[in-house]
């Protein structure tokens, strides 16, 4: 049979629990803004009750544990949504510093140099005899060179750019492991017995979790070993744990093996490293790498091969021309293996294949006098260097037997093919269907094999006079410039299907419809993202109005505690009063 | 759902930033008025848009390209029409100066003057500078198109023989019709009565250049004719050198030869003169060929110049070979240095060959034979074979081309026909031929004699009968006479074995009557015209092309044939060679040049041409020289008008038989008529009659030939009713009179060799003139007749037969060539206008197109204003709304209710 006092402690476990659950509800308040913060529950159980005959007396309530309203399952779905969220956050970033580099109107403005390259051509075609017209040729040539070299260099600092992201996001994801480890270690000692309470740790763990995901595709695992062991948590990056339970394990951006870019690697505890960086493929660093030896080179392998094809096509109708004055020496500026087959790049090192046809040298005597023009025959598999008496396939050998009293070909110090006009004579070249000359750089416009060195030949520079705007040295004869201009109607690219504009054109409209998809993406993901996160506010959130519902609750019920124990109180006051 | 405070934050943060995003894109649109903000906004609009934009940017250039072209070609026809206007004003001018009196010295000088001054003009109009460089001279556009480079030659070294006093060596303008010589070492040599031109040395034959045959330009009457050698026994020639004249070779160089006395016998001169010459001349074309191409649309260009030397200059005549020919080895078009037998179709043609020729059998073989075949500038034939060897190039051939000389070919100036009226052919017998002299000649001897190529005397004799064939004579003329001969077109041809300078001569004449039943063989085809040798060979994209450097009017064409190395016919992998530029039209510089000259220095520059042959069989040979004074070209026609006869004879033609018996019938102081030549202009007008007679004295036999001219020269004179000219009415203007033969037999022999020198035209004729060694400064023009000169054939002037002869006046044919070349002005200015058309249409195309590319680029690109205000307001609305609902949201709380 309870006695009176009982019924006080009653009131008193009452009120104690009303004030818990106001100081709970005070806390969730306080907490409506912190982020990763889950709302708490005081859990409200019956004391235990005096069982007597006459029944079961109950002797108040008590505050069984605090809950948090954690739901792992939606976690677990906004962490993955912000994994990708984040990729393709990135990628969509980085696509608009590329797209910026081609916008015409305030980046490297390739495509407006290319037009004007080739229009000065035209205009050179229109008045061959005219200095400006040639002075043009070489500033839009240049104009062009260094467009070409700023797109791939813009490419290069964005690849660059990307490669010292890597090296802080590794940073980040290591000191992310750490204090995940360390709250790991906190929590299993705050929940030494049976119960997850270390809802603020969890929290705390939580919220540092899913910053870990927007960095990378991780695998959290939580387990344990054994059915008496408490659950520890496991972080898969890559397939390598980086936090587990209480350990981390460190990753390292590193440059090894003369490498040119970061490679991620995992560390060890032994010291030894495993190169993950193929394995990370979501998150920003997934974005990263993916960019950075992926979309990237691809574009600077398109800009180098408009480039490239430029340098070529240009050069194999330059070198067949002849500008106003001719050559008493002249070498060239890309040197080859003197005893390869020309015809064989891989062999040679020459950018362009030498092929079967012949080339025509031009000779005017020291007044300016025609002396003729001689043929010289190449043959795809000619060689440079006459290799034996009786060796009939050397290019200068020949060359030297037909322009005998003329001219000399020989190879330079510096491995140039190099031609010397001897006895006052002079020369120019007047055709080459063999493109001997172009491929060893002889009379050529542009020099450099690609983006990354084109540049006008120096020796054109220096002499525009040079240009070979004919065919004939003659100073109305624009045949050769008109050859050239036209270069931009040829279908030169992908094996020749398509023109350099209509190349370029793909290349941006690549750029973009990439650039497009990535931002569709990337808004669907975000919507996804903010819809769960809306799910989870929704499951975790504090909810002000519930909060202040709860206060008016735990008031009243504080009140009506209160007021049984002033009952209780009158009661005794009563019994009190009797004696 | 349960909804928490911070999840209707959010949302309307989100709900914010997303209308903020909006509102950005919109504002970057109404900003940049652009749909395309960057590469991403549709990328399949935008690769249009690009493609488009790029057109729009070639199209902007071809328009700057038209513009260009533009200016130029309108530059070109000012120029143009200023020289239309000055050639116009320069045909004015020389009518006036044909209708002045040649005496009237005064306005003549003055009308010279005023065409020099246009001459300048127009050749400063060639000149005419556009944009800092020259309009009209090819790709030298830095090179005046027009310029007098004089041409000079310097003598080395003089090595000469007593009978020459003196030589001199000048340069001078070439004839018109023949290139003038390249700069270069020539000698000068005169031996054996031939003056050579060669460059080197004379020893080696094939140094000689050809040079004009008779010194004299005959540019506008028939064209010049070249030679390995000018004949110092040519009646020109002499004259030019017994006269102190120069030598002309026509390319540039004249000789002038002194002679030790007037008597020296021409055959024994013999000098050696090495120079040097280098080439120039007056107002000569210094451009090239050049085209200037402008690109008015994708891959399309159009020539935009034109060349000084297409505007005033004759052309040359050029022949290309249809077929485009590539080297198997590159397949690049042939160079010169390709082999024959890599020669190679392209595969559209190769396709089309194969179809008649199997497979690759089109293609040249080592053993085949290019038989090449055809005429030189003046139509001298020309022939010869080239072997196909494994390393002989294309430019082997070209140059044996190159070598080839012309071949001397003969034909009867007489065509037979057969009593049914066609032509004779090899198997007409002599009884089948519809001619009196072949029919009497039937059961008589037939005689061949004459010379060889090499000059040996060859007599052959054979019995005609009715049923000798013209075959068997054709073969007895080929066994004994080295040539090939056969008959064609109803005439014996005879075709040298051998090509080069030829000394073929050949009389066909009956044994007893000597009749030349056949007439004269007469030079057809000139051997040792130098053939080939003024053409220039040169491979071009893929073309051979063969160009006549001699300019103007020429017959010069050429065919390739193939046999294989059995002698069989194969397809000629060469195609046939076409004219692709005519060679025609007139050097207007020169024409104004040579009027003023002829106004001032009247007949100065007056043309004799050659004369046809006989019609019919008359066999002296013709030479026509002095100066033709006429003002007007003309033709002249020489027929022997009249034959003396006695009263039992009836000759028909004037020979030694005839002589000898009329003269034979005279006696003392008596004299007789032996024929007359009539000549007559082309408007039939009597010019002037020779007559011919012989008169018998006390000591002898005379000759006398005289030549009246009528007074009334349009009345006609009846021959038949006179007998001698001295029954004419007018003036003697020649009169000769040889009074050395004693007999008969030495009368006719000197009377025939007598008809020389027959004065028939002097500007002021003189009774009783006499030019015997006077004959510098003759004032008309002189008939010399020659007989055969392969001995004992007969001598032969038939009643009836005729030849005619060209002559020019200077001013009336510049004023002929002038109409020409306004003609060529006005041919260039066509062009210049077709031209200037076809731009402007591709304008109007460019911008056509262009257009409609800016409006779809529009379409694609660019925002639609009311769209994105639409939206700009819609977002503004959207956005006043959120923010009033979200302040509300975030306002309410049940905290605010506690009390």
């Amino acid at each position: 049979m309870p006695t009176i006092f009982d019924a006080l402690n009653i009131g008193v476990s009452g009120l104690y629990v009303s004030k818990m659950a106001i100081n709970v509800t005070g806390n969730n308040v306080a907490n409506v803004n912190t982020p990763g913060y889950s709302k708490e529950r005081v859990d409200i159980l019956p004391s235990m009750p005096l069982v007597e005959y006459a029944g079961v007396f109950g002797t108040g309530a008590e505050v069984s544990q605090i809950i948090s309203t954690r739901n792992t399952l939606i976690d677990k779905r906004v962490r993955n949504a912000n994994e990708e969220m984040n990729f393709y956050n990135k990628l969509n970033n980085t696509l608009d510093e590329i797209q910026s580099v081609f916008n015409e109107e305030n980046g490297v403005g390739l495509k407006g140099a290319m037009e004007q390259f080739f229009n000065a051509w035209h205009a050179l075609s229109l008045n061959p005899d005219l200095e400006t017209a040639r002075q043009q040729v070489i500033e839009k040539g240049l104009t062009l060179s260094k467009a070409l070299k700023d797109a791939y260099s813009s490419l290069q600092q964005i690849r660059n750019g990307l490669d010292d992201s890597v090296s802080y996001t590794i940073t980040q994801i290591n000191s992310l492991a750490k204090r995940i480890a360390q709250l790991n270690y906190e929590i299993a000692k705050a929940e030494l017995g049976d119960k997850d309470h270390a809802n603020t740790l969890r929290d705390e763990r939580s919220k540092l979790i899913e910053k870990l995901t927007g960095l990378a595709n991780v695998t959290i695992l939580e387990g344990s070993y054994d059915k008496n062991s408490k659950p520890e948590m496991t972080i898969l990056l890559g397939g390598m744990p980086i936090v587990s339970g209480k350990d981390y394990n460190e990753l390292s951006a590193l440059k090894l093996k003369g490498e040119k870019y970061n490679r991620v690697y995992f560390v060890e505890s032994s010291g030894a490293k495993i190169d993950i960086t193929g394995r990370i493929t979501n998150g920003s660093l997934g974005a990263i790498l993916k960019l950075r030896d992926r979309t990237v080179p691809e574009y600077q392998n398109d800009v180098d091969k408009i480039a490239s094809t430029l340098i070529q096509k240009v050069n194999e109708l330059h070198s067949a021309g002849a500008g106003l004055t001719p050559y008493s020496q002249i070498e060239g500026i890309y040197p080859a293996d003197p005893h390869a087959a020309l015809s064989i790049t891989q062999a040679t090192g020459l950018d362009i294949p030498v092929k079967t046809g012949s080339f025509k040298v031009k000779v005017v005597d020291s007044k300016g006098n025609d002396v003729g023009v001689f043929t010289v025959p190449v043959n795809g598999d000619d060689h440079l260097i006459k290799e034996s008496p009786t060796d009939t396939h050397s290019v200068i050998d020949r060359f030297n037997n037909i322009l005998q009293g003329y001219a000399m070909m020989s190879i330079s110090p510096a491995g140039n093919v190099q031609i010397t006009a001897i006895n006052g004579y002079k020369f120019a070249f007047t055709y080459d269907s063999s493109n001997f000359l172009a491929a060893l750089g002889l009379n050529t416009f542009f020099s450099g094999h690609g983006a990354q060195d084109i540049n006008v030949n120096t020796l054109l520079q220096n002499d525009p006079s040079k240009i070979a705007a004919g065919k004939t040295l003659e100073p109305g004869d624009s045949s050769n410039a008109q050859k050239i201009a036209q270069i931009q109607l040829d279908k030169v690219m992908v094996n020749n299907t398509q023109t350099v504009d209509e190349y370029y054109n793909a290349f941006l409209g690549k750029i973009g419809a990439t650039k497009q998809r990535f931002d569709e993406i990337y808004k669907a993901k975000q919507a996804v993202y903010q819809q769960l996160k809306t799910t989870q506010q929704s499951l975790e959130g504090v909810s002000l109005d519930e909060e202040a519902a709860n206060l008016i609750k735990f008031q009243r019920a504080y009140q009506a505690n209160a007021k049984y124990i002033s009952v209780v109180d009158q009661m005794t006051q009563t019994l009190i009063n009797m004696v | 759902m349960r909804i928490t405070d911070n999840i209707l934050f959010n949302n309307f943060l989100f709900n914010i930033n997303k209308i903020n995003e909006r509102t950005y894109i919109n504002n970057e649109k109404m900003a940049s008025g652009k749909r395309l903000l960057d590469l991403s906004s549709d990328p399949i609009a935008l690769s249009k848009v690009l493609s488009l934009k790029d057109i729009n940017a070639r199209f902007d250039q071809y328009i700057t390209n038209i513009h260009s072209a533009d200016s130029f070609l309108n530059a070109e026809d000012t120029a143009l029409s200023n020289a239309d206007n000055l050639l116009h004003k320069a045909g004015t001018l020389l009518v006036d100066g044909a209708n002045t009196l040649n005496n009237d010295v005064a306005s003549r000088t003055a009308i010279a003057e005023n065409l020099d001054a246009i001459k300048e003009e127009l050749v400063d109009s060639a000149n005419t500078v556009f944009q800092g460089k020259y309009l009209f001279s090819g790709s030298k556009t830095d090179t005046k198109p027009i310029q007098t480079v004089p041409n000079e030659v310097s003598v080395v070294s003089v090595n000469k023989n007593s009978y020459i006093k003196d030589i001199k060596i000048s340069a001078g303008e070439s004839f018109s019709d023949i290139n003038g010589l390249e700069s270069g070492s020539y000698q000068i040599r005169i031996e054996n009565g031939k003056l050579k031109v060669c460059k080197g040395d004379c020893s080696d034959s094939n140094n000689i250049v050809p040079i004009d045959l008779d010194s004299s330009d005959e540019s506008d009457v028939d064209g010049n004719q070249l030679g390995d050698f000018i004949s110092l026994s040519d009646k020109r020639v002499k004259e030019k050198i017994l006269s102190g004249d120069w030598i002309d070779t026509g390319r540039g160089l004249k000789i002038k030869i002194e002679l030790s006395s007037p008597n020296v016998d021409l055959n024994s001169l013999s000098a050696t003169v090495n120079t040097y010459y280098k080439s120039g001349g007056i107002d000569v074309y210094m451009g090239d060929d050049g085209e200037r191409e402008v690109e008015y649309s994708d891959k399309l260009t159009s020539p935009i110049n034109i060349t000084a030397k297409q505007i005033y200059k004759p052309s040359n005549q050029t022949l290309k070979n249809d077929n485009h020919l590539i080297d198997d080895t590159t397949e690049d078009p042939i160079t010169g240095s390709s082999l024959l037998v890599n020669l190679d179709l392209d595969p559209e043609l190769a396709e089309a060959i194969k179809k008649v020729a199997t497979e690759t059998g089109y293609k040249l073989n080592v053993g085949d034979k290019i038989e090449i075949r055809g005429e030189d500038h003046n139509g001298n034939f020309v022939s010869g074979a080239f072997s196909v060897g494994s390393t002989t190039t294309l430019n082997n051939l070209l140059s044996f081309v190159k070598n080839l000389d012309s071949l001397e070919v003969l034909k009867t100036n007489k065509s037979f026909k057969t009593f049914e009226g066609k032509d004779v052919v090899a198997s007409t017998t002599l009884s089948q031929i519809n001619d009196p002299n072949i029919q009497e000649a039937i059961g008589s001897t037939l005689i061949l004699k004459g010379f060889n190529h090499n000059g040996s005397a060859a007599t052959v004799s054979m019995a005609l009968s009715s049923n000798t064939t013209l075959a068997s004579i054709a073969s007895q003329i080929s066994a004994n006479f080295d040539v090939n001969a056969t008959v064609q077109h109803g005439r014996i041809v005879l075709s040298d074995s051998e090509s080069g300078a030829s000394k073929l001569e050949l009389q066909a004449y009956t044994n007893s009557s000597k009749v030349p039943i056949f007439g004269t063989f007469i030079e057809t085809s000139h051997g040792g015209s130098g053939g080939f040798r003024d053409i220039e060979a040169k491979v071009k994209n893929g073309h051979v092309v063969f160009i006549d450097k001699r300019p103007s009017k020429s017959k010069f064409n050429i065919s390739f044939g193939v046999k294989d190395s059995s002698g069989a016919t194969k397809p000629n992998i060469f195609g046939v060679f076409n004219i692709e530029t005519l060679g025609k039209g007139v050097d207007t510089f020169r024409s104004l040049r040579d009027a003023s000259y002829a106004l001032k220095n009247p007949h100065s520059l007056n043309q004799i041409g050659k004369p046809s042959p006989w019609h019919d069989i008359s066999n002296f040979s013709i030479h026509l020289s002095g100066k033709y004074l006429g003002d007007k070209d003309d033709i002249w026609t020489v027929k022997v008008a009249h034959i003396g006869n006695t009263e039992n004879t009836n000759f028909t033609s004037i020979n030694r038989n005839q002589i000898e018996t009329i003269a034979a019938s005279l006696s003392d102081g008596q004299s007789a008529n032996i024929g007359m030549l009539e000549i007559t202009n082309s408007k039939g007008q009597n010019i002037a009659v020779v007559g011919l007679s012989v008169g018998k004295t006390a000591g002898g036999y005379y000759y006398q030939i005289k030549t009246v001219v009528p007074d009334d020269p349009d009345k006609r004179i009846d021959f038949s009713k006179i007998d001698s000219v001295d029954q004419i009415q007018g003036t003697t203007i020649y009169n000769v009179k040889n009074t050395s033969p004693t007999t008969t037999t030495q009368l006719a022999e000197s009377l025939i060799n007598g008809l020389q020198d027959i004065v028939i035209e002097t500007r002021n004729a003189k009774q009783t003139a006499n030019f015997e060694g006077t004959i510098n400064g003759i004032p008309g023009v002189r008939l010399s007749l020659l007989p055969p000169d392969i001995d004992g054939a007969p001598a032969v002037l038939e009643k009836g037969d005729s030849f005619s002869v060209n002559l020019t006046n200077t001013i009336e044919q510049s004023l002929g060539k002038v109409k020409k070349a306004l003609d060529q002005v006005l041919a260039s200015r066509s062009i210049v206008a077709a031209r200037t058309n076809r731009f402007q249409l591709a304008k109007s195309r460019v911008d056509y197109i262009k257009l409609s590319n800016t409006k779809t680029i529009s379409e694609l690109e660019d925002a639609n204003i009311a769209d994105v205000f639409t939206e700009f307001r819609r977002n503004q609305i959207v956005m006043q709304a959120t923010l009033a609902v979200g302040s509300k949201l975030t306002s309410q709380n049940l905290f605010n209710y506690i009390t």
